[in-house]
């Protein structure tokens, strides 16, 4: 039995855990609700209407303000009001209460992190925000890690000292050190009893023991219930060992023969693997994936040219025909592009999901900018969406009704004859999603004016039309003005006149204009117009300088654009023999009543739908400068190719081609049989999917297409698609490798020719984009399943959504982290298997070891065992898994196209011969 | 003498079933057997089908709830109450308008319920308990709705405060799930005694149980003292209403009803639409007791108003999407309590109703909140978008004096008229005037908002609103008037509520003077600080910020209860240790 230690004080347990588990308080929890409350309150993004006064002076101070007048505390005899009185800033406050404490200094920075992990969730959105740059609630209530850990200490003192005072103790630092070295056996015995652990027989001896107070009473009991737990221990270790002997087949008379000796190392061995069971188990899995995946890839499968010569349907005319298909490495990438190579004439390459183009959007109808790009990238270029018309797009009517409701809603007094007079019609929603959602949505979108069709400003401007514009956006200020202040219409008045006026009102002209002449306004009239034009619609100096330097943001110069283009072009060894139609495929989800949504949406485009960065890498690559500078570095795209971008909603594998408007005439002839042909392979991805998700009653790939829509509607869907779930490998390099390979949606595919990269350039920015990105995907799976409660966010039933950013359990609980329940277990067993990511790449092994040596981040990764890499040379015949700080040559060798027998490979072989090659350098 | 009324009451009981035996009450018997049915053969089937009793519970809910609108219709061409009974003076069932009313609404919510939760609750480690428990508290709803005595009102009120309880603790893994499941389970153990008391006092002065039965005793003889010389009708509403408080979460027992996210979410939707509300109902159900008394409905009042205010300035404040729901809960809880209060019985059973599907509705979809949060994030438009997109232009001028003086005039006009044209007598009821006054806050923000949002042609925009807001009206009054008919067809006996409500006019008068005078001018300081663009916060900043922090913590109300709670726990220690007691 694990005697408590003194070393332990600080840096496993805070003083208040000791006095919970010694005494029996709930100081932790007490202390995580208040600060719950504090963080709930600041960190709130528009759910409350009432919201917390003064957040914009940041996370302590506004605490502060509100606590120094909470009578919470009062009500519990507790009073902050002195210690607050006396620090202004967080450190103080945390210099205060650990000297007050009397926690020596060395062990602050531990007694710190203690503190930090009692609520990871928050602390770690609080720190997430402290350092994101442009984060907007940030900007405007900043909190940071000192704050928050502030707060904690100041209100733990009080609670310890109430306990001090309602146990008649002192608990200090040194009086735990002083209290675990005089009387081990006493807090032995404490411990035992409040944690529950204690035997059931001994439970009221112990406490009357603790109650008396008698030490030396104390001591005999505690040796007495030590001896006795021990007993019990061992004997439930010896029953485990036969346990196992039993699962094993081992007959208990061999157990019993063995000397007393061995059979104690045998159950202490037994107990000792427990802790190290998970870990080998993992191993085990990651080998069997391995062996399995390098089977696979070794084995001989058509290629799309074979298919056809086979088929006999190869005539000349289909080469020209030939689609060509950007897709996101996104695992569910894989599925889609397998169906579609099936079908024929279709080549597929996959890319980050951002088609390295990172990019600050600002959507229509939102207005600030958001980052979609990976979280590693900054990105530099603004890209606006703008209406094709700028006819003001009203909101219907009832969009008009839905915002009253929801107004009257947040009200005092208000909500009460709001629920009696219009209750009822949430009846149509409730039945309506409940019973029919496809038939509902439909009906439900028909009431909506929908969005209106856009384009992007992806050109930077020159300082003359940037000049330009904002003139022409001033003139048309003045003409609404003219007409609501003085009522003259434009027809009225020449364009002379309205610049005129422009310029007075910018100050770059003097009054009297020309207009004032014309209708006899008085100097007074024209004076009042003009500041109002300042003031109100404000044209001033200022304010043109301002929106000129915010227009010198927005756009990409031609030859960065080019630049962006080549860079993808060649990472992923698309640098001739471009088809005619390139798709860009960009991916997104859709679901309902969903927190997780954006879970399920594109990782590379900062969560979010990937159909913006599709649009603007199809229109930088279509645009005639780009190509021609393309053309002088040696990559020519033919003119009559075009790109094309389309975003695949991976809940129901539809893909919706966009900016067709844009395409030449001629083009659009080709499009309807591409379309078809994406809605097969989709039907066919949904066949797939609908096994994967369990659904039954599918037998037809319609079926399963109308299934999964049901899917991504249904409101009561608590796993509209298995998503990300189930990711284990992540193979970089040519599709030729895994053409025709069912990976079952569990490999990012990256594609890449080691043979266009002589320098290692493009390995090395995939493997620190793409593969780092993937990496924390996979990590992201891997933690939430192996712990569901403490890293994973348990079940999506107790999910209650709070501050509109994230999820809660139930009524007040840490902010929840990774994936729930749903995402990741299927009834009992999970869903995603716990492995790191096996990342293959397709390369000389030397070469790999070269550029893994200039990334210092990966190379850390796989060194230290957070990722499994497999280099595979198909020139070589050679494959070598980096295991243990060593290459080992994986037996593998791709069979000859023709050597069919050898496809068939029994599932489970001999043990393979493993040879140490060199270590890395 | 005791003995003879005894008998008299028995005799009266057997002539009534005898003259008053129908089928429909019988069929009745299915609503709640149906239930058990269900949750029976859940729990014995879930070993051979799994996951497929959930359909069979959705099959039996069907089921009821067919059985439930054919038992409506039925009744609204009969009219009448009907009593059924097995023989004994247990499970007897009481068949009017007001039982077929709620339970249609209660069986669509549960069928609704049960639909949903066939996915959402998919590979619940506790699939098979969460269908047992979600059957047998529709069952008893049903059993309490139905009851025609007070032994079954009371064991159905018991029941359901019971399986909530392992509801709310339906991941039981969890410690908080315990603990605020205990919250509710105690609270509505509280409620159970003084329905218990009153159930005692009606039998011990009237000697039976069967509630019509004891309605005609005590409408015959209503002066009668009972035990202690406490007057019976006054002494049962009092103990009716601490028990209606208890169940729905009216102060100062409200703290349980906010703190019960801690279970799946359909279970919120069914509590929030079905088991809160069951105040109302009751307060309803014994609406001839309250008919004779004249100095118990004002606590209804009073309680109802102070929770409806303090329920939505909470709801207001909450940061979580779900306790803010079971706030907005609480404060529609104590309107309904209210309406009782003020002898407007019928529209609380309207508001309950309209309640329920609109918070079952809302519950159902919490998920959604990141979506829309997604959608529009809160955060300013840039400059940019601004000039370059949005391009608008400043509003026209508009006077705030012009549009706060419609604001007021304008609804205040509305609310009055629609309730001249469908119901003459109703605005001639102290009550009434009370409900206006909300209807004409709630018409004033509508008309606010139009203010604020603003836009290019305020005044259509204005005209539309007002028109919309005046339809609305017009059907809401339509649908309460055609309630009230329903459920009180006898004019005589709405105004014995309204007069058990009223309050001495000269008090009331001078409270409307003051309740008119401040209400319109809030709305005056409002506009005003719209239209200068000071928000009052700002001026009043040291008073905001107590007030905020008073607010914030829930009043303390939460406070004080775990205060009390650990003084008893740390004196029945102290008593244990010192008797020795293990």
């Amino acid at each position: 039995m694990k005697r408590l230690a003194a070393a332990e004080i600080g840096t496993r347990w805070t003083l208040y855990d000791l006095i919970d588990q010694l005494h029996g308080e709930r100081i932790g929890a007490t202390l995580n609700e208040w600060l719950i409350k504090g963080c709930l309150d600041f960190l709130d993004e528009g759910q409350s209407a009432w919201r917390m006064p003064g957040r914009r002076q940041g996370l302590f101070q506004s605490w502060c303000q509100i606590a120094r007048r909470n009578r919470r505390w009062r009500l519990r005899g507790l009073d902050l009001g002195p210690t607050l009185e006396r620090v202004e800033q967080p450190e103080a406050a945390i210099d205060l209460v650990m000297t007050r404490l009397a926690i020596p200094e060395r062990l602050w920075m531990d007694y710190f992190a203690v503190e930090l992990s009692k609520l990871h969730g928050w602390a770690g959105f609080v720190r997430w925000r402290a350092q994101a740059r442009d984060y907007y609630w940030q900007e405007r209530n900043p909190a940071d890690l000192v704050d928050f850990i502030a707060i904690r200490l100041i209100l733990s003192l009080p609670l310890i000292e109430e306990a001090e005072r309602r146990h008649r103790r002192d608990f200090l630092y040194p009086d735990w050190v002083r209290c675990m070295s005089e009387r081990p056996h006493e807090c032995l015995l404490r411990r035992e009893l409040h944690s529950g652990a204690i035997l059931p027989d001994y439970a009221h001896r112990v406490e009357v023991a603790l109650d008396g107070g008698d030490t030396k009473g104390i001591e005999t009991l505690c040796l007495d219930y030590e001896r006795e737990k021990t007993a019990r221990e061992a004997a439930s270790r010896a029953l485990r060992l036969r346990e196992l002997c039993e699962l094993a087949g081992i007959p208990r008379a061999e157990l019993a023969t063995q000397r007393s000796g061995a059979l104690r190392q045998m159950i202490e061995a037994v107990h000792g693997l427990r802790a190290r069971e998970g870990f080998l188990w993992m191993q085990a899995l990651e080998r069997t994936y391995i062996r399995h995946l390098l089977d696979r890839l070794a084995a001989p499968r058509e290629t799309p040219a074979e298919a056809l010569a086979r088929t006999g349907t190869a005539a000349p005319g289909i080469a020209g025909s030939k689609v060509q298909a950007l897709f996101c490495i996104d695992v569910r990438s894989e599925r889609l592009r397998r169906q579609l190579e099936g079908l024929g004439h279709y080549e597929t390459f996959g890319v980050a999901g951002f088609f390295g183009v990172p990019v600050n959007f600002i959507e229509l109808g939102k207005g600030h900018e958001s980052a979609r790009c990976p979280a590693i990238v900054t990105p530099r270029n603004v890209v606006l969406e703008m209406p094709h018309e700028h006819a003001p797009h009203g909101p219907s009517l009832f969009h008009l009704a839905t915002e009253v409701v929801h107004d009257l809603k947040c009200t005092a007094l208000a909500p009460y004859i709001t629920v009696e007079a219009v209750g009822l019609l949430f009846g149509f929603d409730m039945v309506g999603k409940t019973l029919a959602p496809t038939l509902y949505h439909r009906w439900r979108k028909r009431l909506d004016n929908g969005r209106p069709p856009t384009r992007l400003m992806i050109d930077k401007l020159s300082e003359e039309d940037a000049r330009d514009l904002i003139a022409s956006l001033h003139d048309e200020l003045v003409v609404r003005a003219l007409d609501r202040q003085l009522g003259i219409k434009r027809e009225a008045v020449t364009t002379g006149m309205i610049q005129e006026l422009r310029e007075i009102a910018l100050g770059r002209a003097a009054a009297p204009s020309q207009l004032a002449r014309r209708f006899d306004l008085d100097s007074a009239t024209e004076t009042v117009f003009i500041t109002r034009l300042r003031l109100e619609y404000r044209l001033t100096p200022d304010q043109a300088r301002l929106q000129l330097e915010q227009l010198a943001r927005i756009g990409f110069r031609i030859e960065r654009q080019a630049l962006l283009v080549r860079n993808t072009l060649t990472t992923i060894g698309l640098a001739e023999d471009f088809a005619r139609t390139i798709l860009v495929v960009g991916h997104g989800s859709r679901s309902q009543n969903n927190p997780y949504e954006s879970a399920l949406d594109c990782g590379a485009c900062g969560g979010d739908k990937g159909l913006v960065n599709a649009r603007l890498f199809a229109a930088m690559a279509n645009r005639r400068e780009v190509r021609e500078r393309l053309a002088g570095q040696g990559i020519r795209i033919p003119e009559d190719t075009w790109f094309i971008p389309a975003l695949h909603d991976t809940t129901t594998d539809e893909i919706q081609l966009h900016d067709l408007d844009q395409l030449p005439p001629g083009r659009l002839t080709q499009l309807t049989r591409i379309q078809e042909d994406l809605a097969a392979a989709g039907r066919l991805c949904a066949r797939e999917r609908c096994a994967a998700l369990g659904e039954t009653g599918i037998d037809s790939p319609e079926a399963a297409a109308r299934r999964v829509k049901r899917n991504a509607l249904d409101w009561t869907q608590v796993r509209p698609e298995w998503g990300l779930s189930g990711n284990a490998s992540f193979i970089i390099g040519h599709r030729d490798l895994t053409r025709a390979v069912d990976l079952a949606g569990r490999a990012f595919l990256h594609s890449y020719d080691h043979r266009r990269d002589a320098s290692g350039a493009s390995l090395e920015a995939i493997l620190s984009g793409p593969l780092i990105v993937a990496q924390w995907i996979n990590l992201e799976h891997y933690f939430s399943v192996v712990d569901n409660a403490v890293f994973g966010s348990g079940s999506k039933v107790y999910h209650n959504v709070v501050g509109r950013f994230g999820v809660m359990t139930g009524n007040v609980s840490d902010l929840r982290t990774g994936l729930p329940a749903q995402t990741l277990r299927q009834g009992e067993r999970p869903y995603h298997q716990p492995m790191r990511l096996i990342t293959v790449i397709e390369a000389p092994l030397p070469f790999v070891q070269g550029v893994l040596s200039r990334v210092f981040k990966v190379r850390e990764l796989v060194e230290n065992g957070w990722i499994r890499l497999l280099v595979i040379d198909r020139a070589e015949g050679a494959a070598h898994l980096f295991e243990q700080g060593t290459w080992m040559a994986q037996p593998w060798t791709p069979r000859p196209e023709n050597g069919r027998s050898a496809a068939v490979e029994p599932a489970r072989r001999a043990r393979k011969r493993q040879v140490p090659v060199e270590t890395p350098s | 003498m005791a003995r003879d009324l005894l008998m008299a009451s028995q005799t009266r009981d057997e002539t009534r079933t005898g003259s008053h035996f129908a089928l429909l009450a019988y069929v009745a018997y299915l609503l709640p057997l149906l239930g058990l049915i269900s949750a029976l053969s859940v729990l014995l089937l879930a070993g051979r089908i799994g996951e497929r009793v959930a359909r069979l519970s959705v099959g039996f809910s069907l089921a009821i709830f067919v059985v439930a609108l054919g038992l409506f219709s039925q009744q609204v061409f009969l009219g009448q109450g009907q009593l059924a009974t097995l023989g004994i003076s247990l499970f007897t069932i009481h068949f009017d308008a007001l039982t077929a009313l709620m339970a249609l609404a209660v069986s669509a919510i549960s069928l609704v319920v049960h639909l949903y939760s066939v996915r959402y609750m998919r590979e619940d480690p506790a699939h098979t308990r969460f269908f047992v428990l979600l059957d047998g508290i529709n069952a008893m709803i049903m059993l309490m709705v139905l009851a025609g005595d007070l032994l079954t009102l009371l064991l159905a009120w018991h029941s359901m405060g019971v399986i909530l309880y392992f509801l709310l603790n339906h991941d039981t893994r969890r410690e908080a799930a315990k603990r605020y499941a205990f919250w509710t389970l105690i609270t509505h153990r509280i409620g159970d005694l003084p329905l218990m008391a009153a159930a005692a006092l009606l039998y011990s002065s009237y000697g039976t149980l069967s509630i019509p039965v004891l309605f005609e005793a005590i409408a015959a003889d209503p002066e009668r003292a009972g035990a202690l010389g406490l007057p019976v009708s006054e002494t049962v509403g009092l103990l009716i209403l601490l028990a209606a408080f208890a169940k729905s979460a009216q102060f100062p027992f409200h703290t349980w009803l906010p703190y019960t996210m801690e279970g799946p979410t359909p279970v919120s939707a069914l509590m929030h639409a079905g088991i809160v509300n069951a105040g109302g109902f009751l307060i309803n159900r014994f609406a001839p007791v309250f008919a004779l008394t004249d100095s118990v409905l004002q606590i209804a009042l009073l309680v109802g108003l102070t929770t409806t205010l303090m329920g939505s300035v909470m709801m207001l404040m909450q940061s979580d999407i779900k306790r803010s729901l079971g706030y907005s809960t609480m404060g529609q809880m104590g309107y309904m309590v209210m309406e009782c209060g003020l002898g407007a019985f019928s529209l609380a059973i309207f508001h309950l109703i309209a309640h329920g599907i609109f918070k079952a509705t809302l519950f159902l979809d919490s998920g959604s909140l990141i979506g829309r949060a997604r959608k529009d994030s809160n955060i300013p438009e840039g400059e940019i978008y601004q000039f370059m997109v949005e391009r608008r232009t400043p509003r026209p001028p508009l006077s705030w004096i012009i549009f706060a003086g419609i604001t007021i005039a304008v609804p205040l006009a509305i609310v009055v008229s629609a309730h001249q044209m469908i119901d003459e007598g109703f605005l001639s009821h102290q009550g009434a005037m009370i409900l206006l006054l909300f209807g004409w806050i709630t018409g004033a923000q509508t008309l606010f908002f139009v203010y604020k949002i603003g836009g290019d042609r305020p005044f259509r925009l204005l005209g539309y609103v007002v028109l919309s807001f005046a339809l609305v009206i017009l059907g809401y009054v339509l649908a309460g008037h055609t309630i009230d008919t329903l459920l009180y067809p006898d004019p005589a006996f709405r105004e014995a509520l309204y007069d058990a409500a009223s309050l001495p006019a000269p008090l009331f008068t001078v409270l409307m003077l003051v309740l008119v005078a401040t209400i319109a001018g809030a709305w005056l300081l409002v506009f005003r600080s719209a239209a200068r663009r000071e928000p009052l916060t700002r001026r009043y900043r040291n008073l905001y910020l107590s007030l905020y922090a008073w607010m914030s913590r829930e009043f303390y109300v939460a406070d004080l209860h775990g205060r009390l709670a650990s003084a008893l726990l740390a004196r029945s220690r102290r008593l244990n240790a010192l008797l020795r007691w293990v």
